[in-house]
């Protein structure tokens, strides 16, 4: 029950936002931030009870005509990510209600931060796919609102939109997998899934459901070719940034590949695709950090080379790379916080956050650069921080696992490009003898306490752990049993492994680093020269953008330019495909039992529904067609008078005799313009064509014996049931009573709407007046 | 001989439709004794309260077992009483946006009103035909009716030309109809549909041609109603050419009606032929009309225009249900994750009971989705921009949240609920037909279906992207308020989210409603 409180806390207080807001004035994001405080506390307090194997869930029927429960179940995993939503929740709130503190909508900007959360934590609690699909969909789309907060700016819009774009298309890809996965297993539970495993492996729709969840979770933890939305969310405000960018939503797609390993991992396609996507992702993102200034950007590209690492990791999906996974995650929540949230208050204190213009900072900001400074060593993998304790695992793993050396020297490089980046924004703003900011020195000072608590905090929580490693180790160990089974567990952290192979590859990727750093001119302008991010994935996604919307509005010029003679046409032309698809494959042979033999008065009569059918078509007079079209059915009247229905050719008289007369007389009101008739052979052609079809069928129709007669129903029931002789009567009063009463009906409303039309007719002819 | 024997009885399953004739009558006559300036608030009141009746009416019916009504030409079920229902909803909700849409144009008379009674009641009848030619009556009662409403504000050329396009395309699409009726009633000699089957079977050995030229000219007569691509190209035009409130009940209850009938027609006539034909008909159909109505809205700045696509696009994504309605094959294919509250039947039997709900609650959150955007469309257009083509542009909701925060949440919900976003039901009703889709092994065309509603996100998204994160453009006239509009959306919104996040009550209805053609 309380892991329902739990899940419900943070979209409580998402809805208390506004108001609270209101109420607290500047203090509210210290109010606010209580809620996640709160949780945190819970969720730690929730760790002794996971550590002895117990894991609360909690299973309510939601929707169990479609087998969608609300099921929550708090296991290692889950843990792992709620203490980490929370805790940096706290932080983050706590901050951007200094960050953000005269922002006129700062209340709905809390809500939508919370509700973020509230999503966030749902993902990781979730226990049936379906519940979490709709969890990820809430991130996906408050996430769309954070990136757009500020939206007055253009690029604020456009890089909101190409977010919501990327990330909602795979979260469709990842429902459809979604559902044909509960439709292998037969349940949507998530522990169910875990526990049906094998029947996923062996079914023949296996590769179908990997790829279609890899295509949520490639596109929401933007990994190559995906990832082009990532840095265009930097223009979201440095709190979203910090929490979404960096320590959670990214993370989701980590988080769901994590949780489905079990289900969908140890398999050659999965082995195959995640270590190639997530090693190309972990070597060019770094690449690409070093082509930027921008403090921002260049770490939303570091990031994405660390979720490459990750999604690499877990391809390799040995209990080693699974403990490293676990491990690297945490850390770099850790530091990359941290960071971001530096280059919040930088850019908050200095007005810039472009690396060229900035130096020596840690004279006016001295709090704000010993965080960063910490956080940065945490980065460059660096001991004693935590980051060195996952990156040598990582580099264990590596050697170990089924990658071997090549794999390792691929994380060297990276490492290395991540290290050259942690320089660039964690330490050269800071360093440096001289000042220089967009602001004079005087006006440049340290940031707020609510400003500079969350990244110390942060970075000491690095250091920290990086000197106790232990402290941790249940939490992570717990973890990485949920995602990799028994064989997983036995996770031991320790901060000096001893000399090692990792240890050179730690030294090898610092080297690396330094000199790209050192060099840091000339990569600078190598990289830009090279501009790599207009090729490629970029270039991609703006052409195919550009591309559908091209394709579809040629589709509309030409399909849809409102030309009433253009839909018939194409409408026709279908029909008469359908039609003479069902004539060539049924109605081939010729027609039996028609009679052969026309009488002579029957083709005056044919003759002349002919020619009256051309001429209504050729005529260029309106009068000419309307009468010719009477002609054509008073025609028609004499077939039926021909073939022995009198009283069916008198209707038909009665009705081409009014038709013609209304006709006429709508015409000759109507502003009709002459027009030029070209006569264009297929415009006749088709029409003719779809005629002949059905012209066809109906003598194959008529070749059918007919079933019943319903004369013969009259002539022997009116006098028995009707009570009459005269047949006509009986039939109209009596048999068909209800038809005669309708007719009766729809005469007298028609008649009433007749008369209201012609009153609203004088009544605007007076208003005009 | 027996003769038939009508008792009073027969006319209760009738109640919706007569109470909705009944009061179309009264408007009518009404109407004849009122001055010209007399007040005609009553008008909508009462159109109100004669669709809540019907409504209600309908409801009541709801769990009773199938029954013949008028001696077979119909039946009444929960089926037929739960598309009632949704008429009746779609014609409350439109009369209640009608209101202020009038009294801005100085065109309230009450046989605008009567007009959209006799349209629900030849949808609510429609629903209920169980014969091709009482079926055909009925298409055309409500076809007429909305003829005659798409050109109901007789002023600049638009209105006619919608109103002349809708006729002359309604006009052949129902003498194809027609026509393939006769075909069908010349193959099996009934017109009958329970009748139907076991003819069909004989006359497909012995007739195949007419049975296949019958079964494609019914389909493309509906495929015309429903908007399938490509037999769509009436709709943009029609849609936006009408009076704003019409086009919400053209796009709800007409499309409703229509796959009602649809449904109903082919799930007797696939008892008689291969289904196997129908599947592949339909297949294509859905795959048409899902990826070209998306397509075709994503150019779309006339949001107008945008949502007459988006139901074209819908449409594609019903048919997708219907097209599920005729899988065959092993019992193993069927593993039925959401059919886990249907029961009794064969595994095959069950698939189709879940299609068929998936159908009718797509149809239902597809009208209070509708029927919501097209209100808050027609509060923000001005008479004067129509002839300009401009009344309806993106520009025009720039800047709505800080104008009408209100409206631009609702708005906001409708537009994601048509993209089948959690947690509204729009993303409940794609689940369930989706989910149908995948236990009936139509992978293929789910696949389709939900990555082209992915598409969808982009123009729907850009309505919320313009009422969120642009300006007020200068010199925005302020915007009328008036209660019925807000009630109108209030209802609707509600609607949207709450049923998105506790579908339960609907869905015992629907259970209901899905089982009915499965013995």
């Amino acid at each position: 029950m309380a892991l329902c409180i739990a899940f419900f806390v943070p979209f409580i207080a998402a809805a208390l936002a506004v108001l609270f807001t209101r109420l607290f004035k500047s203090w509210a994001g210290w109010v606010l931030a209580l809620f996640p405080a709160g949780l945190a506390v819970w969720f730690g307090a929730q760790v002794p009870a996971g550590v002895r194997g117990e894991v609360p869930s909690l299973t309510l029927p939601w929707m169990p005509d479609l087998g969608i429960d609300f099921a929550l179940r708090l296991d290692g995993l889950s843990l792992l990510m709620a203490l980490l939503i929370t805790g940096l929740g706290t932080l983050v709130v706590i901050y951007a209600g200094r960050y953000l503190v005269h922002h006129e909508v700062l209340g709905r900007f809390y809500g939508w931060l919370l509700l973020f959360m509230g999503g966030m934590l749902g993902i990781v609690l979730a226990d049936n796919t379906l519940l979490l699909f709709i969890c990820w969909e809430v991130t996906t789309f408050s996430s769309f609102i954070l990136i757009g907060f500020e939206h007055k700016e253009d690029a604020a819009r456009e890089s909101a939109q190409r977010a919501l774009l990327i990330t909602a298309l795979g979260g469709q890809s990842l429902l459809v997998g979604l559902l044909l996965l509960g439709d292998v297993v037969g349940t949507l539970s998530i522990s169910g899934t875990i526990a049906a495993a094998d029947t996923v492996r062996d079914s023949p729709r296996y590769l179908a459901i990997l790829l279609l969840v890899l295509g949520g979770a490639f596109t929401k933890s933007a990994q190559m070719p995906f990832h082009t939305w990532l840095p265009g969310a930097m223009t979201a405000p440095t709190p979203v940034s910090a929490y979404l960018h960096s320590a959670t939503m990214v993370k989701a797609g980590v988080f769901l590949l994590a949780r489905l390993s079990p289900v969908l991992g140890g398999t050659p396609p999965w082995e195959t695709i995640l270590t190639i996507v997530g090693t190309m992702t972990m070597v060019l993102g770094a690449l690409l950090a070093l082509g930027h200034t921008d403090l921002k950007l260049v770490l939303a590209y570091a990031t994405v080379s660390v979720l490459g690492a990750l999604v690499m990791l877990l391809g390799q999906g040995t209990a080693a790379s699974i403990q490293a996974m676990v491990t690297f995650l945490t850390a770099h929540a850790l530091y990359k916080g941290t960071l971001f949230l530096v280059a919040g208050s930088v850019d908050h204190e200095t007005g810039t956050r472009d690396v060229a213009h900035l130096s020596g900072l840690r004279k006016r900001l001295p709090m704000t650069a010993a965080a960063s400074a910490a956080a940065s060593l945490s980065m460059m993998g660096l001991p004693p921080l935590f980051g060195f304790v996952g990156k040598e695992l990582i580099y264990e793993a590596c050697l170990e696992g089924p990658g071997g050396w090549p794999l390792a020297a691929a994380a060297t490089v990276g490492f290395g490009g991540m290290v050259a980046a942690a320089l660039r924004v964690g330490v050269q703003p800071f360093a440096g003898k001289t000042f220089r900011a967009e602001k004079p020195e005087s006006k440049v000072h340290e940031a707020p306490p609510s400003m500079w608590v969350g990244p110390a905090l942060l970075a000491a929580a690095g250091l920290v752990l990086g000197l106790v490693p232990w402290a941790i180790q249940p939490l992570l160990a717990m973890a990485s049993v949920d995602i990799g089974g028994s064989q997983a567990g036995g996770l031991e952290l320790t901060l000096w492994h001893g000399v090692t192979p990792a240890l050179g590859l730690s030294a090898g990727s610092l080297v690396l680093g330094g000199s790209l750093f050192a060099l840091r001119q000339p990569v600078l302008k190598g990289l830009r020269a090279l501009n790599l991010s207009s090729h490629g994935p970029e270039r991609f996604y703006q052409a195919s953008l550009s591309g559908l919307i091209k394709l579809s509005s040629s589709m509309t010029r030409v399909l849809q330019n409102g030309s009433l003679h253009q839909y018939i046409v194409v409408t026709l032309a279908t029909f008469g495909g359908l039609l003479a698809l069902a004539v060539v494959l049924r109605l081939g042979e010729w027609p039996r039992g028609v009679s052969k033999y026309v009488l002579s008065h029957e083709v005056v009569v044919l003759v002349g529904i002919l020619v009256s059918a051309v001429l209504a078509v050729v005529s260029r007079s309106a009068l000419t067609s309307i009468l010719a079209l009477g002609a054509l059915g008073l025609a028609e009247a004499l077939l039926y008078v021909f073939f022995g229905a009198p009283d069916l050719a008198m209707t038909q008289v009665v009705v081409q005799t009014l038709t013609v007369i209304l006709f006429a007389l709508v015409f000759s009101r109507f502003p009709v313009q002459p027009h030029e008739h070209r006569f264009r052979w297929w415009t006749a052609a088709l029409p003719l064509a779809v005629g002949g079809l059905i012209t066809w069928i109906i003598l194959h129709v008529a070749s059918t014996p007919s079933h019943t007669r319903l004369a013969d129903f009259y002539a022997t029931q009116s006098v028995p049931a009707g009570k009459g002789l005269n047949i006509v009567n009986v039939i109209l009063v009596d048999f068909r009573a209800f038809d005669t009463l309708g007719e009766a009906t729809v005469l007298a409303t028609s008649g009433l709407g007749v008369f209201l039309l012609f009153r609203t007719r004088s009544q605007r002819k007076k208003r005009q007046v | 001989m027996n003769l038939p024997n009508l008792s009073l009885a027969d006319f209760l399953p009738l109640l919706p439709a007569i109470i909705m004739v009944v009061g179309a009558s009264i408007l009518l006559l009404s109407e004849v004794f009122l001055s010209t300036t007399a007040s005609r608030a009553y008008q909508a009141v009462l159109t109100v309260v004669t669709a809540v009746a019907a409504g209600a009416m309908a409801l009541t019916t709801m769990f009773e077992p199938p029954q013949e009504v008028m001696l077979g030409f119909g039946v009444m079920d929960p089926f037929s009483s739960f598309l009632t229902f949704v008429v009746c909803v779609g014609l409350a909700l439109a009369t209640l946006s009608s209101v202020s849409f009038l009294r801005k144009r100085g065109a309230e008379r009450g046989e605008f009103y009567a007009l959209m009674l006799f349209a629900s009641a030849g949808m609510s009848l429609l629903a209920m035909s169980n014969e091709l030619i009482t079926l055909f009556v009925n298409i055309e009662v409500l076809s007429l009716s909305t003829y005659a409403l798409t050109s109901y504000l007789r002023r600049g050329t638009r209105p006619s030309e919608a109103g002349f396009k809708y006729f002359i395309l309604g006009a052949f699409s129902s003498a194809v109809l027609l026509y393939g009726a006769a075909l069908l009633y010349g193959a099996t000699g009934t017109t009958h549909l329970t009748a139907m089957a076991g003819p069909l079977s004989t006359a497909m050995s012995s007739q195949p041609g007419l049975v296949y030229a019958g079964i494609i000219l019914v389909i493309t007569g509906f495929a015309f109603k429903v908007a399938a691509v490509p037999f769509h190209m009436w709709t943009p035009d029609v849609y936006e050419g009408a009076p704003t409130p019409v086009t919400a009940l053209m796009s709800v209850g007409v499309k409703a009606a229509a796959f009602a009938a649809m449904v109903r027609v082919f799930f007797m006539v696939g008892k008689g032929v291969d289904p196997q034909i129908l599947l592949s008909l339909f297949s294509v159909l859905a795959f048409l009309t899902m990826v070209a109505g998306n397509l075709l809205a994503i150019p779309q700045r006339n949001v107008k225009r945008m949502l007459a696509y988006s139901s074209i696009a819908h449409a594609g994504y019903l048919l997708v249900g219907v097209a599920a309605l005729f899988v065959t094959g092993p019992g193993e294919q069927f593993r039925l994750l959401g059919a886990s509250a249907l029961t009794g039947g064969t595994p095959l039997d069950l698939a189709r009971a879940e299609a068929l709900r998936g159908i009718l609650y797509y149809l239902l959150a597809y009208t209070f989705s509708a029927v919501g955007a097209f209100t808050i469309v027609s509060v923000l257009e001005r008479r004067e921009d129509e002839e300009k083509g401009t009344a309806w542009d993106l520009e025009r909701f720039s800047g709505l949240a800080q104008r009408k925060p209100g409206w631009a949440f609702a708005m906001a919900a409708f537009m994601l609920s048509l993209g089948g976003i959690p947690p509204t039901i729009g993303f409940m009703s794609k689940l369930l037909i989706f989910q149908a889709a995948v236990d009936a092994g139509l992978i293929g065309l789910t696949i389709v279906g939900v990555l082209s509603s992915a598409v969808g996100i982009y123009y729907y998204l850009r309505v919320v992207v313009y009422m969120f994160m642009r300006p007020v453009p200068e010199g925005a006239q302020a915007l009328e308020k008036s209660w019925s509009t807000e009630l109108a959306l209030v209802l609707s919104t509600a609607a949207v989210v709450i049923l998105g996040i506790i579908p339960g009550p609907v869905m015992g209805w629907l259970e209901q409603a899905s089982s009915i053609f499965g013995q």
